[in-house]
């Protein structure tokens, strides 16, 4: 299993995913409801957790957990969870919130923001909505690169990597070689 | 061993239990600093073994994905913080390789200014530039240092070059550590061509090849010593899912520790090691970096081309670099002071925009700390004259974009409105910026183990040894006196293969 695949088994308990995807539709735009955007970004969401030192893992968990209950205190939200607040009103608490200039729970939901929306713009659909398609782009120079200059880069790389170790000149100390030490 | 793996190289899935290795010098790191030192001991006949905390992840699987590059190859997911007013944020590499892995690749070596200063008022001996000469040399050989193939440049970065022409600002191409680079502007993610010239296609394999040996997965947990001074170093191999796997012991003669700038004076401090400088984990210095986006109305598609083929150095006396760097939409999208709709509007334009910024050589310092239950904790303080100077930085930029042709500027201040024109830019710059609203951010950490031949200023001696403990060295950008204005990575390469060679002369003294 790789670190990236490891990174990709931690996962939320369903209250804390509940409230991602709440979060996700007001922090987002508004194409994160359409098909399967908000699953893959529940997704990399938790892979993205996964590789967090567990405190900060904590940190971000417990800002979900506040702000979602925190809402109880909004008036507008008359003693309701943020994840049972109409668009409009959930909208409203998340710009109250994010205006504080002072305060744990501002800081914490901005960077709670950052988190969510890399993760929207990490989903493949979204990316070839934005004309961001670099993987053929990466293919189409990488053919050019080899075809101009095949023969330069193959003797550089046999460059780089110095002597062949079984050569004659083999784990001679670099003075006797004439190198400068 | 699994096919496709070097020789030499050993993974946490292939140790079933705990291991017991000698060797004549233990590398704790295989970044820009560890895997020069192997590679020259290697060159040398030593016998090397380098432990590496991260993966192993070769070229090929390397891949545009920002968030999987993120947990693969960065630590902490590339999300550090600098606790301090502002916070800044920074990343390191963590992966075989290290940073160079996941660097832009610039190539420049250390300013004669700075090594002047090092020798003349840090008491470093051997360091002037005619000293040096050879090193510079002999690495941007290795790595294969040239200006970039003229097909790879893009649109982003003709129109920096061309903003800096209209206003008359200095402009020079990017020497960069290539091999005729395709510029597929993946740098950060791993080059996918192996163009760029990192340490896991150049120092590693050059290491390995010449029998040394390579622990990746492995966290070195201390330093073990005697009365004599050092005798190895005792890790863990990291499981999947961050769990705790086989212990790696290491008994050697030699330990260099090449972490970087925050892990090597944790490691160092863990294990009971202090300098008599008191200077063991001060000094931190990270040339703070900020950035605008401009949007413009012509297409520009900054993700064509290569990373960084510029660098404006107009404001290089006043320890101001310019340059545009192309971000993926998600790392551009986390910045932005916007969400729901807004957010989507502003990112619709994201094959209009470029991300430009400046880096300062700063002049505030910091520090790292052990701090039990959260391991190492970095501490920074941005100086009054540094934030000035980041926010002149920052106007600077925007004003070069506006030169370009671009049509709106967000800034980099919390808060801050987007800026339309010129004098709309100047007016919001003319009132006061609050230093804690900079968002600041950085990759270059340096100075935490600083050298110098005086053991009452210096950690480490003018060659990387401990002062007091014998057969310690210090391989990385902790080295560092102070901040050196530009990109570290081949100023830590021609440092240590400089170091390298005055260990191996020394080689008897250690018994290697």
């Amino acid at each position: 299993m790789s670190q990236d695949e490891a990174a990709s088994c931690w996962r939320l308990g369903r209250p804390a995913r509940r409230i991602v995807k709440r979060f996700a539709e007001v922090a987002c735009p508004p194409e994160v409801r359409a098909g399967r955007v908000m699953g893959g970004l529940v997704g990399e969401f938790e892979a993205l957790l996964g590789a967090l030192p567990t405190g900060v893992r904590w940190l971000v968990q417990g800002g979900l957990v506040a702000f979602d209950q925190g809402a109880r205190l909004y008036p507008r939200a008359r003693g309701r969870r943020f994840v049972r607040l109409a668009d409009g009103d959930a909208d409203a608490y998340f710009r109250a919130i994010l205006a504080r200039r002072r305060g744990g729970l501002a800081a914490s939901v901005q960077r709670i923001k950052g988190l969510v929306v890399f993760c929207y713009y990490e989903q493949p659909e979204v990316k070839e909505q934005l004309g961001y398609r670099p993987d053929g782009y990466i293919a189409e120079v990488s053919r050019r690169r080899l075809s101009r200059y095949g023969a330069q880069i193959r003797a550089g790389e046999a460059a780089s990597l110095g002597p062949d170790p079984d050569g004659p000149d083999a784990m001679t100390p670099p003075a006797a070689r004439g190198d400068r030490s | 061993m699994t096919a496709g793996i070097p020789a030499g190289l050993v993974r946490e899935s292939e140790v079933a239990g705990d291991l017991r290795v000698e060797c004549a010098v233990v590398i704790v790191g295989s970044g820009a600093g560890g895997a020069t030192m192997a590679a020259e001991l290697a060159d040398a006949g030593i016998d090397v073994v380098m432990v590496e905390e991260g993966g192993y992840h070769p070229t090929e699987s390397f891949t545009a994905q920002t968030g999987r590059a993120l947990r693969t190859l960065y630590r902490d997911a590339g999300a550090g913080v600098a606790l301090g007013r502002p916070p800044v944020l920074f990343s390191e590499g963590r992966c075989v390789g290290g940073s160079t892995v996941v660097n832009g690749g610039m190539s420049w070596r250390t300013p004669a200014r700075v090594l002047e200063r090092w020798a003349s008022k840090e008491d470093v001996a051997a360091i002037s530039e005619r000293e040096m000469e050879p090193y510079f040399a002999q690495v941007e050989s290795r790595i294969s240092v040239a200006l970039q193939d003229p097909e790879t440049i893009g649109q982003d970065m003709r129109l920096l070059k061309a903003g800096a022409d209209a206003k008359g600002w200095k402009i020079i191409p990017n020497l960069r550590n290539q091999l005729h680079c395709a510029g597929t502007n993946n740098c950060t993610h791993g080059c996918p061509t192996g163009a760029k010239r990192s340490m896991l296609v150049t120092s590693i394999p050059r290491a390995l090849r010449r029998g040394a040996r390579l622990f990746a997965d492995c966290r070195v947990e201390r330093i073990t010593k005697s009365a004599r001074g050092v005798t190895g170093v005792e890790g863990r191999f990291t499981r999947p899912g961050q769990r705790r796997g086989p212990s790696l012991s290491v008994r050697a003669a030699v330990v260099v520790v090449a972490g970087g700038a925050v892990q090597t004076p944790a490691l160092l401090a863990r294990s009971g090691l202090r300098s008599a400088s008191g200077q063991l984990g001060r000094n931190l210095t990270m040339h703070p970096h900020a950035k605008v986006i401009a949007f413009f109305d012509e297409e520009v598609t900054g993700w064509k081309g290569v990373h960084q083929a510029y660098q404006v150095r107009e404001f290089a006396d006043d320890g101001i670099l310019l340059t545009a760097v192309n971000q993926p939409p998600s790392l551009i999208a986390m910045t932005l002071p916007a969400h729901g709709r807004e957010l989507g509007r502003l990112m619709a334009g994201y094959n209009h925009m470029i991300t430009a910024g400046c880096m300062i050589e700063d002049t505030g310092s910091g520090r790292v700390r052990n701090i039990p239950g959260l391991g190492p904790q970095v501490f920074y303080q941005v100086t009054d004259r540094d934030a000035d100077r980041v926010i002149r930085g920052v106007a600077q930029t925007a004003e070069l974009m506006f030169a370009a042709g671009a049509r709106r500027v967000l800034l980099p201040f919390d808060g801050a409105p987007e800026v339309r024109d010129p004098s709309a830019l100047r007016d919001a710059i003319s009132r006061p910026v609050p230093r804690r609203s900079l968002e600041l951010f950085t990759r270059h950490l340096m100075g935490t183990a600083r050298m110098s031949q005086d053991p009452r200023r210096g950690v480490v001696d003018s060659f990387g040894a401990f002062h007091g403990v014998p057969g310690l060295y210090v391989a990385d950008a902790s080295l560092f006196p102070g901040p050196i204005g530009v990109n570290p990575m081949e100023t830590i390469l021609a440092l240590v293969t400089r170091n390298a060679h005055n260990l191996i002369e020394q080689r008897s003294r250690h018994g290697i």
